[in-house]
C-alpha cells in the first residue's frame, strides 16, 4: 500500500480549508454578549473606583479629638514635639542633666580660680563646657 | 448612558463607520475594547470567532463542544483586553494558543470516559455528487487528523489548514521551531500513511505514485 503524495494531502487540506465550519448567529450572539457583560462590569467597577475616591469620612469620635486640639496642624506640631522629646530624652540625658543641675552653679567657684584664657575658651562666660551642649550618644552605647 | 465622562473615554473608534475597522489591526481593536469600545467588540467578534471556531471544530470534531471552546477562548480575550501588553504577542497567536490548552483539556476529560463517545466518522457512501464527494474528503481527513497524537494534530491544522508560519505555531505550541517542523513532518507522513486506503473514496486514483 503506498502512501498519499504530498500533492494530493495538500488538496485535501485546501479543501479542508474551504470546508470550515462557518460560526453560527447563535454563536456570534453569545460571543457579544459575553464582550458586553464585560464591558459592563468593567464600568460598573469603574464608577465604583471614582466613587471610592472621594473623601471618606473620618472616625466621628477621632475627628472631634482632632478638633479640640485645633484641627491637623496642631496635632502635626503635638507630634512633632513628641518625637523631638523623645530624641532628647535617648540620646543625651547627660548634658540635659548637666544643664539642669551642676554647670551652672558650678561656674561661679571656677570662674574665680581658672585663668582669664582658659575660662575664655572652655566655658566661655557661662559656666558650661563646650561638650555639654553637645548631645552625647555615650549613653546610649554604653547602657545597651 | 448614565456614566461619569471618565468612563467615556472610547469614543474615536466608536464614532467611525464599521467599514472603517477592516483596516485596523487585532492588537489595536482589542485595546480599544479594553478602553470600553463596543463597535471593537463586534469587529473583533467578526474577524476572530471563524478562526476560534475553525480550529477548536478540527481538534474536537464535535460542534457543541467546539463552539462552547470557542466562546470561552473568546470570553478569556474580552477579560484580558485591558492588561493586554502591546507588541508582546499576536492577538491571533494568543487565541490559538487558548483554543489549544482549552481542547486538550477536554479532550483529556472524554478520554478518560473512553473512546466510544467519540463520534464515529461517516460511512462512506460513493456518490457521484461533487459536494458530497467533498465532504467525504474532508471526513475522511478529519478522520486520519483524530488518529493522530495530540502534538501532531495541533501542529498540522495549525501549519496545514490555518495556514500559520512554523515561528508562530512554535509560540502557539510553547515549543521550538525544529519540535514545530518534526511534529508537522511526522503527522504528514502519518496522514498520508492513513489515507493511502481510502484513496479510491477521495478519488486520488490516478496518483500516479
Amino acid at each position: 500500500m503506498t502512501e498519499l503524495t504530498d500533492s494530493s494531502l495538500d488538496a485535501l487540506f485546501a479543501q479542508a480549508r474551504d470546508a470550515a465550519p462557518l460560526p453560527s448567529g447563535d454563536l456570534m450572539a453569545r460571543v457579544l454578549a459575553d464582550a458586553e457583560g464585560v464591558i459592563a462590569t468593567r464600568e460598573a467597577e469603574e464608577i465604583a473606583r471614582i466613587k471610592d475616591r472621594q473623601p471618606k469620612q473620618r472616625h466621628p469620635v477621632l475627628a472631634a479629638m482632632v478638633a479640640a486640639l485645633g484641627g491637623w496642624r496642631a496635632v502635626a506640631g503635638l507630634a512633632t514635639a513628641g518625637v523631638a522629646g523623645l530624641a532628647i530624652g535617648l540620646g543625651a540625658p547627660m548634658t540635659v542633666t548637666t544643664l539642669a543641675t551642676g554647670g551652672y552653679a558650678d561656674s561661679d567657684a571656677s570662674y574665680e580660680t581658672t585663668s582669664y584664657e582658659a575660662t575664655s575658651y572652655d566655658a566661655g562666660e557661662s559656666g558650661y563646657a563646650l561638650d555639654d551642649l553637645v548631645p552625647s550618644f555615650y549613653d546610649l552605647a554604653s547602657e545597651g | 448612558m448614565d456614566l461619569p465622562a471618565r468612563v467615556r473615554y472610547a469614543d474615536p473608534v466608536m464614532t467611525m463607520p464599521f467599514d472603517a475597522l477592516n483596516d485596523v489591526s487585532d492588537e489595536a481593536l482589542l485595546i480599544s475594547f479594553g478602553n470600553g469600545d463596543r463597535e471593537a467588540a463586534r469587529a473583533l467578534t467578526m474577524r476572530l470567532t471563524p478562526k476560534v471556531l475553525g480550529y477548536s471544530a478540527r481538534l474536537l470534531r464535535d460542534r457543541a463542544e467546539a463552539e462552547d471552546v470557542a466562546q470561552e477562548a473568546m470570553l478569556r480575550l474580552w477579560k484580558i483586553a485591558p492588561e493586554w501588553r502591546q507588541g508582546e504577542a499576536q492577538v491571533s497567536t494568543w487565541l490559538y494558543r487558548v483554543v489549544t490548552n482549552l481542547c486538550t483539556d477536554r479532550l483529556r476529560k472524554k478520554r478518560g470516559k473512553g473512546l466510544d463517545e467519540i463520534a464515529e466518522p461517516e460511512d462512506e457512501r460513493p456518490s457521484q455528487d461533487a459536494v458530497l464527494m467533498q465532504r467525504q474528503r474532508v471526513d475522511a481527513l478529519q478522520a486520519a487528523l483524530d488518529t493522530l497524537p495530540d502534538r501532531q494534530r495541533e501542529a498540522v491544522v495549525l501549519r496545514h489548514i490555518e495556514g500559520l508560519g512554523n515561528p508562530e505555531i512554535a509560540e502557539v505550541l510553547d515549543i521550538s521551531v525544529e519540535a514545530v517542523e518534526s511534529l508537522t513532518a511526522r503527522g504528514k507522513r502519518a496522514l498520508a500513511k492513513a489515507l493511502a486506503s481510502q484513496r479510491e473514496i477521495l478519488g486520488f486514483e490516478s496518483d500516479g505514485s
